[in-house]
């Protein structure tokens, strides 16, 4: 059981993820996750390296880096870690906070089971992993998010 | 109204895409599809088209083609079509049948709205997503900056 802070229900009621969740569903969500804060500068995920951990921002911003180029920026309502949660492999990039960055995390392993309880998120993650996708197999401008 | 046989029932019942799925919502699930044939060595989407069908095998094998390289295979279960049907995108892909090639397909546009209706198809459906995230990461493939969020 995470104590949360007093705006955290708050900034989830705002989330595109959680759209859809009723207060009571995002309290019990919150029950699987825990809040974190990180330091600027803080490597939260290592690219190579296992771990299944799926990350929500809920204020701040970071860098998401691949063999050390810059590929992407993230900042609140952003998430990461999905591609080692879902797939079991290793994280095939790098996240570097930028700024203080406040995140609520599913512990390894449970983003499966969290899922199977809310499966209205997996259509929004979805949507994210496909332009995710397209914007690593195509070099064209990525459309931007509707 | 279509009406869904049996043996596409029984192919959709044994793919991952589906699984959890109770029967009876696998049986709305297939009247949203269309049934699609194909020749050995046609294509069916081309890589940089538009187009926003999303597609199921239930027969027959087809080759995924990007940048004129052959990235992968496809077989009975496997889907397609998802990325340019979810983003409305040019295709990222092509894909050409290896053999006679039966598909289901799921109209232009339908497929963000079907995975509203079946979430359980969404949860199903990320997971390979994610996987060929992971190898377009890991094989090469990889030639955008992904910097757009």
């Amino acid at each position: 059981m995470t104590v949360l802070r007093d705006d955290t229900l708050d900034l989830l009621r705002l989330s595109v993820l959680f759209q859809g969740f009723s207060d009571e569903e995002l309290l019990a969500m919150c029950d699987d996750m825990s809040e974190g804060v990180y330091r600027a500068g803080h490597r939260i995920l290592k690219q190579g390296t296992a771990g299944m951990e799926f990350f929500y921002i809920l204020d701040g911003t970071a860098e998401v880096d691949v063999d050390g180029e810059l590929v992407a920026t993230l900042k609140e309502g952003d998430f990461f870690g999905e591609v080692a949660a879902l797939a079991q492999g290793v994280h095939t990039a790098s996240v570097r906070a930028t700024a203080p960055l406040r995140c609520l995390y599913l512990p390894n392993g449970s983003l499966q089971r969290f899922l199977l309880a809310h499966p209205q998120l997996a259509v929004t993650l979805l949507h994210q992993v496909v332009r995710r996708f397209r914007s690593v197999v195509s070099s064209a401008p990525v459309a931007a998010a509707d | 109204m279509t009406v869904v046989s049996e043996d596409v029932l029984a192919i959709l019942a044994g793919t991952p895409l589906f699984e959890g799925v109770s029967r009876e919502e696998l049986e709305q699930v297939a009247t949203r599809f269309q049934e699609r044939r194909y020749a050995e060595a046609s294509g069916v989407v081309t890589e940089g088209a538009a187009g926003v069908e999303f597609f199921v095998v239930l027969d027959g094998t087809a080759d995924i083609e990007a940048g004129g390289a052959t990235v992968g295979s496809l077989g009975r279960g496997d889907f397609f079509g998802e990325v340019a049907a979810l983003d409305q995108g040019p295709r990222t892909a092509s894909v050409r049948a290896t053999s006679a090639l039966r598909c289901l397909a799921l109209p232009n546009g339908a497929l963000p709205g079907f995975l509203v209706d079946h979430p359980r198809v969404a949860v199903n459906m990320l997971y390979v997503s994610v996987r060929r995230f992971q190898v377009a990461m890991t094989s090469g493939r990889r030639t955008g900056g992904g910097a757009a969020q």
